[in-house]
């Protein structure tokens, strides 16, 4: 499992990027700006699940627009994937 | 004393080449990698492509010419370059164009590029 991270806005070529190598197996969290991307209808087609951190959606205000098929996640449990993980890649 | 595990190494370079530090930062780091005998291979990945263009000329800039640095990693050991199809679709670009032996890949082949190295560094 690739735990991938998404620090970017929606439209930043970095997210098509993303999701053209992610696998089935891989993990996707979004965090930072990344979070704006769990908006309801942004990321369609994602192999994988897709995790946002919960402290980033506080800070931005778009928790009650966060798409349903997104799961929150705390730090410690952030921690928790990127132990489980093979490697991590950054996009930003 | 016990030879140190080696650890393969996935360098992944997005950025175009004269926007910023970024590209040159990973053309640092793969020739850092290299230098400690760690099997690295280079991706270059949507804008990334477009540091591998022939004819970059830098005289009169203030900038280092990456394709020069690039073109010269197989004389340290980095022979695995790789770009993806899908950009070289975007921008029009055959093997020719470039100024190394790449490997072009399918996004199918990314995504098992990723999974088959220990370490991504993303620049």
């Amino acid at each position: 499992m690739i735990l991938h991270t998404i620090s970017a806005v929606p439209g930043d070529s970095c997210i098509q990027q993303c999701l053209q190598v992610l696998a089935q197996g891989d993990a996707l969290l979004l965090l930072g700006d990344g979070v704006y991307a769990g908006m309801q209808g942004t990321l369609t087609d994602v192999p994988c699940p897709i995790y946002a951190l919960a402290e980033d959606l506080s800070l931005t205000g778009i928790k009650a627009r966060l798409d349903n098929s997104i799961q929150t996640i705390s730090m410690g449990e952030f921690v928790a994937l990127t132990v489980k993980a093979q490697s991590q890649v950054a996009w930003y | 004393m016990a030879e140190p595990k080696k650890t393969s190494v996935l360098i992944l370079s997005r950025q175009c080449p004269y926007d910023g530090t970024l590209a040159q930062s990973a053309v640092d780091f793969s020739l850092a990698a290299a230098a400690f005998e760690q099997p690295v291979s280079l991706l270059l990945l949507g804008n990334g492509v477009l540091q591998l263009l022939n004819g970059q000329d830098t005289q009169g800039s203030s900038q280092k010419n990456i394709g020069k640095r690039l073109s010269s990693l197989p004389l340290y050991g980095i022979e695995k370059v790789y770009v993806d199809a899908t950009s070289m679709a975007r921008y029009d670009l055959q093997a020719e164009d470039l100024l190394l032996p790449v490997e072009i890949l399918s996004d199918a082949s990314l995504t098992a590029l990723f999974s088959d190295h220990d370490h991504v560094v993303s620049f």
